[in-house]
């Protein structure tokens, strides 16, 4: 590569002084031991969101976020606009690959204990970036304006209503007035391309600044196991082999079941039957249904605070201790996920 | 001299980048690039119903984004042509004495078939395909039959 990219360095070379990033560049160790599969999800997140923000760029070129002009510009991105249905199905099979990876890497950092410190703020920006994804798919639901995204962000603006106090006020400024119109495909449109990014790209660099000042963090049960391997050239071109793989299975999914745009909505007709959300928000649904709303909210907020502040509560894993209870409080959790959402699958026909 | 392992290795590394961004950059422009139609427009629209022209006379109407002319011939028959004069984008006027079109801005002339009669337009007017179906007389893209 050093050929190929030969007269480039130089030019840079004799503009400015590489050393500094060279030293780092091969001191720079990533630990390697039976568990480091896992360090690949951060990246693979990584990736994900900057295919989410191209694809997304991509379309904003095309849709248009009004009730008359949303459902009809999404249906002519999918059928008049050159490669428009690869395009929003990267987009759409992104956004669910996102959410299971940064599942699968909040979750297995949790479990290799790595929020213990120095990390305690690398995990609580972890969570937070956790939220925004949440946060994105379900603004993101609404725009192509259909008769599910219409409902179901209808039922999700409405759920901090059972808030005693401010809960009225934050489901009005959540629509955009009393109920789901074209303020609120404004409102979610405007939070989508314009906040939530400016907040994903502040904390993404907070979180991988952090990450390369504290490096990975070996799980207690390696200590002493652990072998070093060299970040550049040989945990990149991992990492670029684990991007390449990613894409292939995403092109895969975006060739063989590529996005549908269901029918554009009515909101004088009533909700049709058996409405449910997207896979990742059916444990939230399914606890909602099987117990009463005021506990269930209350519940998940109190174990929501929990899990960030899990850094400052686990003061054994901190020590270097086993944490025993802290394990199986994730668990806990993790099995409660999989349940509620296996139970909503079970009891209601998914869309 | 031949080249080495590492060499080879590289290239094929470089190749593969190589391919890979071409694999990505080829849709996004493509996409970038916009369709025939744009939002809204249709290829095929409803220009005007049976009873509505008189032989000899035209009605504009709005298609793909762009000014149209719709003219019902002295035998009964139509004619659809984009009204936009090739020379400098302005809306060509019916001229029902002399059965053509003419353009203000600098008086190019079209005949009925679009066919540029006077410059300084140097491109005839595109010309639509018609159908009648029920009362409605339909203009679609595509070129009709002169």
């Amino acid at each position: 590569m050093k050929d190929f990219f030969g007269p480039f360095t130089a030019f840079i070379e004799e503009r400015f002084d590489l050393t500094p990033l060279r030293r780092w560049a091969r001191h720079k160790k990533v630990p390697q031991h039976k568990h480091s599969f896992w360090y690949y999800f951060g990246g693979l997140a990584l990736f994900i969101i900057s295919l989410q923000f191209v694809t997304g760029i991509l379309m904003a070129f095309y849709y248009s976020p009004t009730p008359d002009t949303a459902h009809e510009s999404v249906r002519y991105i999918m059928e008049k606009v050159h490669y428009g249905w690869l395009i929003r199905s990267m987009h759409f099979w992104g956004a669910n690959f996102l959410v299971a990876v940064v599942l699968v890497h909040m979750f297995s950092t949790y479990f290799m204990k790595a929020y213990r410190k120095p990390r305690e703020l690398m995990w609580l920006i972890g969570v937070l970036l956790a939220g925004l994804v949440l946060a994105f798919a379900f603004t993101g639901y609404l725009l192509p304006w259909t008769t599910l995204s219409y409902f179901a962000t209808k039922v999700g603006v409405n759920m901090p209503m059972v808030m005693p106090g401010i809960g009225g006020f934050l489901s009005r400024l959540l629509a955009g007035g009393e109920d789901v119109g074209a303020a609120t495909l404004t409102r979610m449109f405007t939070l989508h391309v314009v906040l939530l990014p400016i907040l994903t790209l502040v904390l993404v660099t907070a979180h991988v600044f952090l990450s390369q000042v504290f490096g990975s963090s070996v799980p207690l049960s390696q200590k002493g196991y652990s072998e070093e391997t060299r970040f550049f050239p040989t945990f990149v071109l991992r990492d670029s082999a684990v991007w390449a793989g990613m894409l292939a299975i995403l092109i895969a999914f975006v060739t063989i079941f590529p996005a549908n745009l269901s029918s554009k909505v009515n909101p004088v007709m009533p909700a049709p039957a058996g409405i449910k959300p997207e896979w990742y928000f059916l444990f939230l649904f399914q606890t909602l249904r099987t117990f009463p709303e005021i506990p269930a909210i209350a519940a998940v907020t109190i174990g929501l605070i929990i899990w960030m502040l899990v850094p400052f509560l686990d003061k054994r894993s901190a020590k270097g201790e086993r944490s025993t209870f802290f394990t199986l409080f994730g668990v806990a959790i993790l099995v409660y996920m999989i349940a509620m959402t296996m139970m909503a699958y079970i009891t209601t026909e998914v869309h | 001299m031949a080249s080495t392992r590492r060499q080879f290795l590289n290239r094929v590394l470089a190749a593969g980048v190589a391919a890979i961004s071409a694999y990505i950059i080829y849709p996004v422009l493509r996409f970038l690039t916009p369709p025939q139609f744009a939002l809204g427009e249709q290829e095929t629209v409803v220009a005007a119903t049976t009873d509505e022209l008189k032989p000899n006379s035209a009605k504009f109407f709005k298609f793909q984004d762009k000014p149209a002319v719709l003219v019902r011939l002295p035998d009964g028959s139509y004619k659809a042509l984009s009204a936009k004069c090739t020379h400098l984008g302005c809306t060509v006027s019916f001229e029902s004495r002399k059965d053509d079109f003419l353009c203000e801005c600098h008086g190019s002339e079209f005949d009925l078939n679009g066919k540029v009669l006077r410059g300084p337009a140097a491109r005839p007017l595109p010309v639509y395909l018609v159908s009648i179906r029920g009362d409605k007389i339909y203009v679609s893209a595509g070129k009709q039959a002169a």
